[in-house]
């Protein structure tokens, strides 16, 4: 063999160790994303599965419309901006006519208020009650669209509260509509166009003028 | 053997299989509060309601009405019996209607509707132009019956979150009963 024909078969000889080293390698890294796959898989069901409470109740509520914030407003008792200070969950249980206890759940939550925009018998710095159908237990979960949460700052239409009994707490005109968080970027999933709490209190001031 | 399972193809199939696993568990992890139709079916096609009280002849009428007009669109057939357990009465509420179902060990055991007893909700067939339609409400909760959910997108929609004073359309439009059938 001359020395010209050794060269060839030695770059020969490297190349094709490289290339089965490269192999070798892209077969590890995918045997690695294998592994995180069915591991992140396993994870996530049985998270899940760990954390399903025993008893998962969905409220479905059809609301009254308010097409423009002007009729939320008229229909409002009271419009508030504040912040949610803390809350718990309350139960209210009834026995039905065919005998069968029924067990409500519901939760309070101490709203502070900031802002008075309506309302002559509520005050800046005073604490209401706001009332939502949601609510968590260590048993239950109960889910509902129209919900707050704590520590966060909202903008609020509200009415007296009269389900599951009248107790001087508040919640929101029409469900989900009466809502407008202060700390996202959609306010409001039905009034799109106010997009800032500025905004909300410009419209604000000229239902009050009309 | 070794040389088998350790090829490319295999590995790639294995990662197709668990990349679908992901898939899968993040489904059921957010089971039940998709769009328009609830993941939690129920296990028979025939279920027993009630209405229990508190509804006037014409009120009983239209909720018995409206579920023919469901039970012709769609598989599951609800049917009036007194010790049910899933029933209809009138209430004072906060919304013009509350359907409330309970599941347990991945199973429906119980659901109840009520409609608001305020004086803006129709007493009647025909409501006035200052009032809630009644025929609507009942029609809107019998669907969460069927396991929709409400649909903050389609305004048309029997099944959308909001209604609208004075007599609406109260039968099923073609995405409720598409959704219905897509779920039995």
């Amino acid at each position: 063999m001359q020395l010209q024909d050794r060269k060839i078969l030695k770059h020969v000889i490297i190349y094709i160790k490289t290339q089965k080293r490269g192999s070798l390698l892209k077969k590890k890294i995918l045997t690695t994303l294998v592994f995180i796959s069915f591991l992140s898989a396993g994870t996530i069901y049985g998270y899940h599965k760990l954390n399903t409470p025993d008893t998962i109740i969905e409220v479905h509520s059809l609301e009254r419309d308010f097409p423009t914030v002007d009729v939320l407003y008229d229909n409002s008792e009271i419009v508030v901006k504040g912040k949610v200070l803390n809350e718990e969950v309350k139960t209210h249980t009834f026995v039905e006519d065919d005998g069968e206890q029924i067990t409500e759940y519901y939760t309070e939550r101490e709203f502070k208020i900031q802002k008075v925009y309506k309302g002559a018998n509520v005050k800046s710095g005073e604490i209401i009650i706001v009332r939502s159908s949601d609510a968590k237990t260590n048993t239950i979960v109960q889910e509902s669209s129209a919900s707050i949460s704590n520590n966060k700052s909202y903008a609020l239409f509200l009415k007296t509260s009269k389900f599951p009994e009248k107790t001087g707490a508040f919640t929101f005109v029409g469900g989900a509509q009466g809502i407008f968080s202060l700390e996202k970027k959609e306010m409001n999933h039905k009034y799109k166009e106010i997009q800032s709490l500025k905004k909300l209190e410009e419209k604000i001031e000229k239902i009050k003028t009309k | 053997m070794k040389r088998y399972f350790y090829s490319f193809p295999v590995l790639f199939g294995l990662l197709a299989i668990g990349i679908f696993l992901n898939f899968f568990a993040v489904t059921e992890a957010k089971a039940g509060w998709n769009h328009l139709v609830s993941s939690m079916r129920w296990s028979s096609n025939t279920i027993n309601y009630d209405i229990a009280g508190g509804f006037n002849t014409a009120q009983e009428n239209m909720i018995t009405d409206h579920n023919n007009s469901w039970d012709r669109q769609c598989t599951v057939n609800f049917d009036s019996d007194w010790y049910s357990g899933n029933d209809w009465w009138i209430e004072g509420i906060d919304s013009l209607g509350r359907t409330t179902i309970s599941h347990q060990n991945n199973k429906i055991v119980k659901v109840t509707t009520r409609i608001d007893n305020s004086s803006d909700v129709s007493k009647n067939y025909t409501p006035a132009s200052d009032e809630y339609d009644f025929a609507y409400i009942v029609a809107h909760e019998w669907g969460h019956w069927m396991r929709l959910n409400d649909d903050r997108t389609h305004t048309s929609s029997l099944m959308y979150e909001t209604a609208k004073k004075g007599n609406l359309n109260a039968a099923p439009r073609s995405e409720d009963i598409e959704a219905c059938n897509y779920l039995y």
